[in-house]
């Protein structure tokens, strides 16, 4: 297992040069000019020359990619082309917001979601089914600039038991925001894990617990939901990465200090060192989230956990051949 | 007479499915005496898994349902008792032995954890040690080495798996195993190796048997007696002796013509024009009438009662009083 790991690992190493060459390939060849939009449009072309030449532009396009790459590597990402601020300082200050964002919104979707889909389930066609599917549908109907206002209207300027903007108040700042994110994942993992819960429930050992004579619970719990995990754990993980990616419209509606502003204003800006710094960041925390995923199904499910200890298997055995 | 363990008395049960209404079982009856092996044999659709389930009380909620009858377990009303009742009766005196051995354990869990389940769940106050020896010796019985206990089900055989199940089946001694065409999924060699174990575990522990197949061959090997079902309902009950010398049902006579012969000439098979009717729209009268070689006009709008020959049961109108009156 810790043999895997490793190697997917350092399977990411390629995969981020690789994002990373892609990112600066698109902004190096889409029009518009950093240094232009810096200088404003009346700006001299003596000005403009100099100010390329200071920001290294005038450099071929492989070797700043190389130079870039090589500075990553020790942990420098560079300054800001507008303001020269350094962007690991930004990013580092901002990651943090994003983090808490991501791991609350998401364990708020689980806590919620994944008991509500299960009881759907057990329950299928009642009242309480009818209600969660109810539930599911507003959430992921709603909108989350709509929902984020309208929470701030109640819960904020009428009630005032949450602040409406900034991460100034702790926890209870991320409250709203919290709520705003989860609200269509909630419905999503609501309507997953009670499907895919049907669908583990008519399996035939399902019927053979019973007909050891487990309770109900025992039957839910210990045989059908582990069986039923995968797939949500799946979109649980793809929505983490996404929310890791930046929650442009959450961070917007309520002026959070998260990576998704950042790097919004980075590509409006052409600001190279920003965007890539922002996709560096956000990449390496995909991956690292999809690796922890895959190691999960593992300790879900045994035979996957066969299938990545013969993987490394299969290849000592092919080379023992040679 | 031997003690009667299971008797069940005109037993009606129905799925209702979207407008209709499919009656896989119509009032049948059938009486098992402790000790004994019963076979219950008919086509695919006669309502032999659905008898196994109502048994067991473990018809698909909402849609199956028990709409007449009796079943008497060890004197006890089973459709009488309640939740908590069935859940000890359940695995403890009444085991159940699935079709399928590929998908009826749990894929996540360690073939050990799933046979000690059964100990755990039915045998309060033994310690860990307790069950870990017992479910060693159980698998020891059923032919795995107990080192094999901490592998998960996909690291078995079909064959292996599905002496996992009889293990989990017989952990708790039962009085009553119901094997559901336990060999069907298997190859012939093994399907010899787990009846011959069966049968062995069988004559030690004194387990009663409901063995459903539609292999007469394991019929003749394993059982006392046999019920041929059809359409949801008994139609021809006897020893093995009687059933296999002297079959009088139509029906019965039909089933043996479809097997091949190893003595005497080879000839033809007959097989049984027609299928089983849905048991949405059952036909009137006799449900067999529209396959059966010999059907009268008493047939088609009568349904015939059991008539008795020295407990040898057969429901057709070509025999006892009703003769006369075809």
């Amino acid at each position: 297992m810790l043999k895997y790991i490793l190697r997917r690992l350092l399977i990411m190493l390629p995969i981020i040069l690789g994002i990373i060459f892609i990112v600066f390939s698109i902004l190096e060849f889409t029009p518009g000019d950093p240094v232009s939009m810096i200088l404003g449009q009346d700006a001299t072309p003596e000005l403009i020359e100099l100010k390329r030449e200071e920001l290294g532009l005038n450099e071929p396009f492989l070797k700043r990619y190389v130079t870039y790459v090589l500075n990553v590597l020790q942990g420098d990402f560079g300054n800001m082309y507008a303001s020269g601020n350094s962007v690991g300082e930004a990013i580092a200050r901002r990651l943090p917001v994003t983090l808490e964002l991501s791991i609350l919104s998401i364990l708020l979707a689980v806590i919620v979601g994944i008991p509500l889909g299960v009881l759907s389930a057990v329950k299928q066609y009642s009242v309480i089914d009818i209600f969660s599917i109810l539930f599911a549908m507003i959430l992921s109907a709603m909108p989350g600039f709509w929902l984020g206002l309208m929470l701030i209207l109640v819960f904020s300027t009428k009630l005032g038991w949450f602040p409406s903007f900034g991460v100034g108040d702790g926890l209870r700042s991320f409250v709203l925001p919290c709520i705003t994110l989860s609200a269509s994942y909630t419905a999503v993992i609501v309507r997953m894990t009670r499907s895919c819960m049907l669908e583990v429930i008519s399996q035939d050992y399902v019927r053979t617990a019973r007909a050891k004579g487990a309770t109900e619970g025992r039957i839910i719990g210990k045989h059908a939901l582990r069986n039923a995990m995968m797939p949500v754990l799946t979109t649980v993980g793809m929505y983490f990465g996404a929310l890791m990616g930046g929650a442009v419209i959450a961070e917007t509606v309520f002026s959070l200090p998260g990576l998704g502003t950042l790097l919004v204003s980075g590509i409006t800006a052409k600001d190279t060192p920003t965007v890539l710094g922002c996709v560096t960041v956000i990449a390496t925390s995909i991956s690292l989230i999809n690796l922890a995923v895959d190691v999960a199904y593992a300790y879900i499910d045994p035979r996957i956990k066969a299938q990545y200890a013969s993987m490394g298997l299969v290849k000592v055995k092919a080379r023992e051949q040679r | 007479m031997s003690e009667r363990l299971l008797e069940i008395r005109d037993l009606e049960v129905q799925y209702l499915t979207m407008g209709s209404t499919v009656r896989a079982v119509n009032g049948l009856s059938l009486v098992l005496n402790k000790g004994e092996t019963l076979g219950v044999v008919g086509e695919t659709g006669a309502g032999k898994t659905t008898l196994a389930l109502s048994i067991m009380q473990l018809l698909p909620k909402k849609i199956g349902r028990i709409a007449g009858g009796s079943i008497v377990f060890a004197g006890q009303s089973i459709l009488d008792a309640s939740a908590r009742e069935m859940r000890s009766v359940r695995g403890d005196e009444i085991a159940m032995i699935f079709q399928d051995p590929m998908t009826s354990l749990n894929p996540v869990m360690t073939i050990g954890d799933q046979v000690a389940e059964m100990l755990e769940l039915h045998s309060e106050g033994r310690d860990k040690k307790e069950i870990s020896d017992k479910v060693d010796a159980l698998l020891e019985m059923v032919g795995i080495p107990a080192e094999r206990k901490e592998e998960y089900p996909h690291q078995f055989s079909g064959g292996m798996r599905q002496r996992v199940v009889i293990a989990i089946a017989l952990a708790c001694n039962p009085t009553l195993l119901i094997a559901d065409e336990p060999t069907t999924a298997l190859d012939v060699t093994i399907q010899a190796q787990v009846l011959e174990m069966m049968e062995d575990l069988k004559t030690r522990l004194n387990t009663s048997m409901l063995l459903i197949t539609h292999d007469l061959g394991v019929v003749a090997a394993m059982c006392d007696s046999v019920a041929v079902m059809y359409a949801g309902r008994i139609i021809e009950y006897g020893s093995v002796d009687q059933i296999f010398e002297s079959p009088l049902h139509p029906y019965t006579i039909g089933l043996f013509n479809a097997i091949p012969s190893l003595e005497g000439k080879t000839h033809r098979l007959i097989p049984i024009e027609g299928l089983m009717p849905n048991p949405a729209e059952l036909p009137q009268g006799c449900s067999f009438h529209p396959r059966c070689t010999k059907c009268m006009e008493v047939c088609r709008h009568q349904s015939p009662p059991d008539f008795d020959e020295g407990g040898h049961t057969v429901a057709c109108h070509l025999f006892g009083a009703d003769k006369e009156g075809a």
